[in-house]
């Protein structure tokens, strides 16, 4: 940064400094009041979690006569509609010695720990959480649902979804979406889950990013086999990483919570993961399509959409093109063409009555896989997609004010077909999913 | 007699209050919700457990409680005015900011970046604070780190009339997310 604009940075500070008064006596006195009584608040949470552990042992018993461990499973796709465990999940006998993370975990290894968690945890579809854990869990920014969602050891966890049945669209921009928090609650009092990953170096929750409720301790070393994701998911010819999903900064590492607040999300089975899933997410499209994202279900319902880059054609700058089009200098990734903009979970669009025989091979992904372009019939598609973008689009430009359409827009009929605008890849099941690149979607001036 | 963490409190408000507040009006952009900043941050970090014994150690806590707060507070005024403008799908037009006093062209300029960028540009210009702390502070990764840093000075530099070169090497271009074309940003992230 230039030493000019250090300084002006630097006299601001300086001269704010100066000007701030002290804090008043009487604004001294509320804040020690307050700080006071979010230290006893922990004896609150401290109670709750005995009247909880109390309820848990019940159902871990329960549990162990109901169920008995499930095989480490491989992907195997399958049709089915999944949703939230409705049972427990049961019990592990956990290993001698400390169940620790590790920065290197097999594939193999996650997957049967998803199965068959050492960490402890059992798991069970959402309940609405006693009046006393909303109160002490539910301060949190905004519109919140507390649920309780499993256990381990001594510890009852619950979830807080940033939203509730009304609120709740899995479509969202992240900053919006219903995220899932995670705590647990125990004799010692609650605590924010914020590393659940097994796996050393996926990422954190902040404590601070959503806020941390009055008598809340950070949890960074508590983490959960159950929820630690493999890094590829191979279904036949088709294998998606979790690698860009992994170090994601935006949302939570427990994804969406829309289907845990009772509101409606189209899923369907692509493979089984132990306790947890993955599946296809189907949101309404425009223009005759349906959005598809693919997201890991996690044994109690939260969904946590897989990042475009990591799914084949999601990055068209790791597409090769046979035309020789240079890929982007810039991260351009998959959009579903029949989404706008500051929207989530739609990567790619189902086309009704697509014509495949109008889609040619035009490149290939960084896995081999074929990317197609569209041709006859699919180009009218294509240009569909185009003007659909251009109308909706509207921004503000510096020294002009606000344009709209064409003005905002600004890339041709020619121009989209030539830069391969659309375009579309094979998805697990083998059925062509169609793709927008980013970089020529609805132009907005901001998402929020 | 007051506590251990009392007094404590007491001398970091006696002693670094001013200095709190100059960078909470820093990192919000805004002189109007600084002090709410810094006192709901002295609440937080003094009842939390974090271990701290000098009011050194405590005041970083608190920078970056304040940081991250001041995000958070926009995220969710912008979240409750999301949830109501949600089903007309508006698009929303930048806030406009008047501010007056002290260091007031700073902190206008300041007050027309993205909450992000200007607490990315607080904390690794102000506080020198390294790419990965600014990254666990704030929730990001620190590829995130580094570009809201780069635009939030392109951006401060253009506003402020200076020549600038990003910390972090001016041919850094990380995604953040693939979010629409934002007019003074130069293209689709």
């Amino acid at each position: 940064m230039s030493s000019e604009l250090d300084a002006l940075l630097a006299r601001a500070a300086g001269e704010i400094e100066s000007s701030a008064g002290p804090l008043g006596t009487t604004a001294l006195a509320q804040v020690r009041r307050r700080v006071h009584r979010r230290r006893v608040v922990r004896h609150v949470g401290e109670s709750v979690a005995g009247v909880a552990a109390a309820g848990a042992v019940g159902t871990v018993v329960w549990i162990g006569m109901d169920r008995t461990p499930t095989p480490p499973a491989g992907p195997t796709p399958t049709v089915t509609s999944p949703a939230p465990s409705a049972d427990p999940t049961p019990t592990q006998t956990t290993p001698a010695g400390p169940v620790k993370r590790s920065a290197k975990l097999s594939d193999a290894d996650v997957l049967a720990h998803l199965a068959n968690p050492r960490t402890g945890e059992t798991w069970h579809s959402p309940q609405e959480a006693p009046a006393d854990v909303k109160a002490l869990l539910g301060s949190v920014s905004g519109l919140n649902t507390v649920l309780s969602v499993g256990e381990r050891g001594d510890a009852t966890i619950y979830a807080v979804v940033l939203g509730d049945k009304e609120t709740a669209d899995i479509t969202l921009d992240p900053a919006f979406a219903a995220s899932v928090l995670l705590y647990e609650v125990d004799a010692d009092g609650a605590r924010m889950i914020l590393c659940p990953s097994a796996r050393t170096g996926d990422r954190c929750l902040s404590g601070d990013t959503y806020g941390v409720p009055d008598g809340v301790e950070l949890d960074e070393d508590t983490f959960y086999d159950s929820l630690t994701l493999p890094s590829r998911i191979t279904v036949g010819d088709w294998t998606a990483s979790t690698d860009a999903t992994r170090e994601l900064a935006l949302g939570t590492p427990y994804g969406d919570g829309t289907v845990m607040v009772g509101a409606e999300v189209q899923t369907s089975l692509v493979a089984d993961l132990g306790l947890s899933s993955l599946v296809e997410v189907r949101t309404p499209g425009l223009l005759g399509t349906t959005n598809v994202a693919y997201a890991i279900a996690s044994p109690f319902g939260a969904l946590r959409v897989l990042d475009e880059r990591d799914l084949p054609g999601g990055d068209v700058s790791a597409i090769t093109w046979d035309d020789g089009l240079r890929a982007p200098d810039d991260d351009v990734l998959a959009r579903s063409p029949g989404a706008l903009a500051c929207t989530s979970a739609t990567v790619f669009g189902v086309v009704d009555q697509l014509d495949a025989s109008a889609w040619t091979r035009g490149g290939t992904t960084a896995d081999g896989a074929t990317v197609y372009l569209p041709t006859g019939a699919g180009l009218t598609f294509a240009k569909q997609v185009r003007d659909l973008q251009e109308k909706e689009s509207g921004t503000i430009k510096d020294g002009v004010g606000t344009v709209t359409g064409a003005d905002a827009y600004g890339i041709g009929v020619q121009e989209f077909l030539d830069e391969h605008g659309v375009y579309a890849v094979d998805g697990p099941g083998g059925e062509r999913l169609v793709a927008l690149r980013s970089d020529m979607a609805q132009v907005v001036f901001e998402c929020v | 007699m007051p506590t251990r963490w009392e007094g404590l409190l007491e001398q970091v408000v006696r002693e670094r209050y001013p200095r709190l507040v100059a960078h909470a009006t820093l990192v919000s952009g805004s002189r109007a919700d600084a002090q709410d900043l810094v006192q709901d941050a002295l609440i937080t970090v003094f009842s939390g457990r974090a271990r701290f014994t000098t009011a050194a150690q405590a005041e970083a806590y608190l920078r970056r409680t304040i940081a991250s707060r001041a995000v958070d507070e926009h995220r969710r005024r912008a979240r409750q005015r999301k949830v109501m403008d949600h089903a007309a799908g508006l698009a929303v037009p930048p806030q406009e900011v008047a501010e007056r006093g002290p260091g007031a062209d700073v902190v206008a300029a300041l007050a027309q970046l993205s909450p992000r960028e200007r607490a990315c540009v607080v904390l690794r210009q102000m506080d020198d604070m390294s790419v990965h702390d600014t990254a666990v502070t704030l929730g990001l990764s620190e590829g995130a780190v580094k570009r809201y840093t780069a635009d939030g000075i392109a951006r401060l530099g253009a506003l402020l009339g200076t020549t600038t070169t990003a910390p972090d090497g001016p041919e850094e271009r990380i995604a953040v997310r693939p979010v629409p074309f934002r007019p003074q940003e130069g293209g689709a992230r």
